[in-house]
């Protein structure tokens, strides 16, 4: 017997370290890839880095479930997805959560669409501390707060040089920068040992900055073209969740349509000898009206230490609409329904004379995009583990992608860390 | 309750320079020669986008490549403002250039809540047509003469009394504008000339006369996509926005009509990257395709296609310097509207052939107009009258002047088609 858990021990051991392996692997090895946008249509700005299909943000656990989020309650971000599952994390929580992503970009504003023409992919690698949140619960209610980073409007930059004879006879250059960021406050409520349920209120803040400079060195002519955005905007998100039965536990979540609205300006400028030409625009009431999104989730116990997990995720995207300075855009989009799914182990051993815990995890996730045509989605697999001691943990993950549909063979990677302290 | 911080950096880095090429429209800037027979005889053989033969120079949209031919051939240039390279000092000062342009110092500048200020969008225009059909239900009619690559609109404004009759006895006129796209001063002028006839219908009896004497066809908006391309992209573009599936991107609509299409390299380029590419057949581009399917069926007695810039009229032939059996005719009335125009704002439009001064095009519509069709066709290449004075960017406040110069122009190529039909 005792053999038998020595066995098992040394096993459960290698089996973190290799998964520890496997998520630091994926950052170099995994193909440079996209969770970019494509198509016409991809090539609007305001298309997130990544993926159109956000709600919330990836810590490490959910990343290595292959974005699974809706029943597992792993830290305090479930509350920008399903804030019910609050009630479910220890009494205090506090987590702090960064990633890198690594994604290669074909089509985007006038990259690859008409002005300027790449041989191939370009790649794009941001880097960001994009969650930290805290959770307190008191008898029933739990609240928590929490500060993410939602979406990323970065495009890679673009400058083109020509020389006549050794000499800078023009440049180009395109810039794009932007983030859209939230501020939540949930409050989870246990209804009973078996049901929960959670809103949480979203007070979002962004930015998106776009410039196009153009130089002609020997006519000494410059042409600008600058577009800034202030967006802001307000939202809720609320959830359910309910244990079936000791093994069985399903959740719902939703998210309202809400308008992000975007405070606009811009700038055309053409600067020669003779003349300055400027046309300048400002617009107040630009929105965005952001789709329903409807979820739900189910995660089965194989074991005390083994769960599965899926979820799957409705977005309304027929119903987005963009007003542009008074002008609706085309944004000729479909309904998608995003399906993750994954599995996580808990394994442990002795070190040092502590009990260390250890998760793994593997996850797989469809994520089609909302354009029509081309019309195209994503694969992603993902792999992640981390360790537990004490009060503190860490983890680790790594999701890589392949696009199908645009014939660009974009691809993306991702690898997310998260720091937890809990009571 | 833990107060959190959170502190957001990005860290991006791109890779760019290794993969990233231009299309040759990025490396071009217009040069000009001077405009004499060694000259001439030299640029006929180096395949240069000639741009424009005007008032003794000889416009060229130049490559670094084209520059070193030119310097090859000894041929002196300059920039419009600028001495050369060859420091060329024999180049005319700017003196003729108009003084309706700004100076400056003297900043255009206005604030709009459109982001392409006063200038139409695919919207807007859409708007305003359908505006103009609603006020003026017995004078104008909305066609939809095709559709763009992008699924967007050709339209077209059929002004007329009776509109809703196609009356056999009546002259018709055609009137488009922007076949490219950073032309935007080319939506403008039809347009607003639609506005013009409609508007003055009831109190001008010499409109009215001409709206009841004949159909005029306005096609404000013909390149839809390349339009919106240049209000949210890249200001700059000029073709449609064909995927010529090897990574380049767009055809030249003027330079894909069915009459002398590829006749030459000069004219037109087989190069799909060129910004006068011609495209891989005729009548390819659905732009092009709207334009010669409303020709059927109807008997149009002029044709006008409104560009920018350069401030010219010019005529077939595009596709070579051998005058058209109406040339005498062509030359006439593109004088005469210079001549009326120039009387409203002092603004001097130059005139003449294309093909014989160089400006060298093949598969160009009014070329097609004239060959295929047999009408007389022109080009109006709108203000300003050089790069150094905006170029394809007109200041907003420049927009009603130049309406109004063309005005006069539009009424006698109406009053010609109706005493000629």
């Amino acid at each position: 017997m005792q053999d038998k858990m020595r066995s098992a021990s040394s096993a459960a051991s290698w089996g973190f370290f290799i998964g520890i392996f496997l998520s630091f692997l994926s950052l170099p090895l995994l193909p440079s890839s996209g969770w970019t946008q494509v198509v016409i249509g991809q090539y609007v700005d305001e298309a997130p880095l990544r993926t159109w299909n956000n709600i919330g943000v990836l810590t490490a656990s959910a990343v290595g479930l292959g974005e699974t989020q809706f029943t597992l309650a792993q830290d305090s971000s479930v509350a920008l997805t399903n804030p019910a599952l609050l009630s479910r994390l220890p009494k205090f929580t506090v987590s702090l959560n960064g990633s890198g992503t690594r994604a290669t970009f074909h089509k985007y504003s006038l990259i690859n669409t008409g002005a300027v023409t790449s041989t191939g992919a370009i790649d794009v690698g941001v880097i960001a501390l994009d969650y930290a949140g805290a959770s307190v619960r008191f008898r029933r209610f739990t609240l928590a707060l929490s500060f993410g980073l939602l979406e990323y409007y970065y495009r890679p930059g673009v400058r083109v040089e020509s020389n006549y004879e050794g000499n800078l006879y023009h440049t180009l250059e395109f810039n794009q920068d932007g983030a859209l960021r939230t501020i939540n406050f949930a409050l989870a409520y246990k209804i009973n040992d078996r049901l929960s349920a959670g809103i949480g209120a979203n007070f979002i803040k962004g930015v998106l900055d776009k410039s196009v400079d153009e130089r002609y060195y020997v006519t000494e002519i410059t042409q600008e073209d600058k577009d800034s955005s202030d967006y802001s905007g307000f939202y809720v998100n609320g959830g359910v969740v309910y244990d079936v039965s000791d093994r069985l536990t399903v959740a719902a979540m939703i998210r309202p349509p809400y308008t992000k609205k975007a405070v606009s300006e811009s700038l055309i400028r053409y600067e020669s000898h003779y003349v300055e030409i400027r046309t300048e625009a400002k617009a107040e009431d630009n929105a965005y009206k952001q789709p329903l999104v409807i979820g739900i989730g189910v995660n089965y116990k194989l074991s005390d230490s083994f769960v599965v997990a899926s979820d799957l995720t409705y977005f309304d995207w027929s119903s987005y609409v963009v007003k542009y300075y008074e002008e609706e855009l085309d944004r000729d989009f479909r309904d998608v329904v995003k399906v993750s799914a994954g599995a996580e182990y808990w394994g442990n051993f002795q070190l040092f004379g502590k009990e260390w815990r250890y998760p793994l995890r593997i996850g797989f996730n469809y994520d089609p995009q909302p354009m029509k045509d081309p019309s195209i989605h994503y694969l992603y697999l993902s792999v992640g583990a981390g360790i537990r001691v004490g009060r503190f943990s860490v983890d680790l993950s790594g999701m890589f992608g392949k696009e199908y549909g645009s014939g660009n063979s974009l691809s993306a990677q991702k690898v997310v860390l998260t720091l937890s302290y809990e009571i | 309750m833990t107060k959190t911080k959170t502190a957001i950096f990005l860290i991006c880095f791109s890779v760019v320079g290794l993969s990233l090429m231009a299309q040759n429209h990025w490396l071009n800037t217009i040069v000009w020669v001077e405009k004499t027979p060694e000259n001439v005889a030299k640029l006929r053989t180096m395949s240069l986008d000639i741009l424009m033969d005007w008032q003794g120079k000889i416009y060229i949209v130049a490559s670094p490549d084209d520059i070193r031919k030119l310097k090859d051939a000894e041929i002196l240039f300059s920039d419009d403002d600028n001495e050369s390279d060859n420091n060329n000092k024999n180049v005319p000062d700017d003196k003729n250039k108009s003084d309706n342009s700004l100076h400056k110092g003297q900043k255009s500048i206005s604030i709009q809540t459109s982001i392409n200020g006063a200038f139409h969008s695919y919207r807007e225009v859409e708007a305003k047509v359908y505006a103009l059909e609603q006020a003026y239900p017995n004078l104008v009619q909305v066609q939809i003469i095709g559709n763009s690559l992008e699924m967007r609109n050709i339209y077209a404004l059929k002004i007329s009394d009776n509109v809703q009759a196609d009356e056999e006895g009546e002259a018709e006129v055609l009137i488009t504008g922007c076949h490219h796209a950073r032309e935007w001063i080319s939506v403008e002028v039809p347009l607003y000339m639609a506005k013009h006839l409609v508007e003055n219908y009831a109190t001008d009896s010499h409109i009215r006369d001409l709206v009841d004497r004949s159909e005029v066809w306005i096609v404000p908006l013909l390149n839809p996509d390349g339009l919106e391309y240049t209000i949210h992209f890249y200001r700059y573009w000029r073709k449609n926005m064909r995927d010529n599936e090897n990574r380049t991107y767009g055809v030249d609509p003027n330079r894909n009509y069915d009459y002398m299409w590829g006749n030459d390299n000069e004219g037109s380029s087989p190069v799909s990257s060129s910004y006068v590419y011609r495209g891989p057949a005729p009548f390819s581009e659905p732009e092009t395709q709207a334009i010669r399917d409303l020709f059927v069926g109807r008997d149009f007695q002029v044709f006008i296609s409104y560009h920018n810039y350069s401030q010219v009229i010019i005529y077939p032939w595009g596709y070579t310097n051998e005058p058209s059996e109406i040339d005498a005719l062509l030359e006439e009335m593109a004088g005469e509207m210079a001549a009326r125009m120039e009387r409203v704002n002092g603004r001097v439009y130059g005139y003449g052939q294309a093909g014989n001064q160089l400006y060298v095009t093949n598969g160009g519509a009014t070329d097609w107009a004239l060959g295929v069709h047999g009408i007389p066709a022109f080009t109006i290449e709108l203000p300003p009258v050089d790069q150094q004075h905006g170029g394809f960017y007109n200041p907003e406040e420049d927009i009603p002047p130049i309406i109004r110069e063309n005005i006069p122009a539009m009424l006698y190529v109406i009053e010609w088609a109706i005493s000629n039909k």
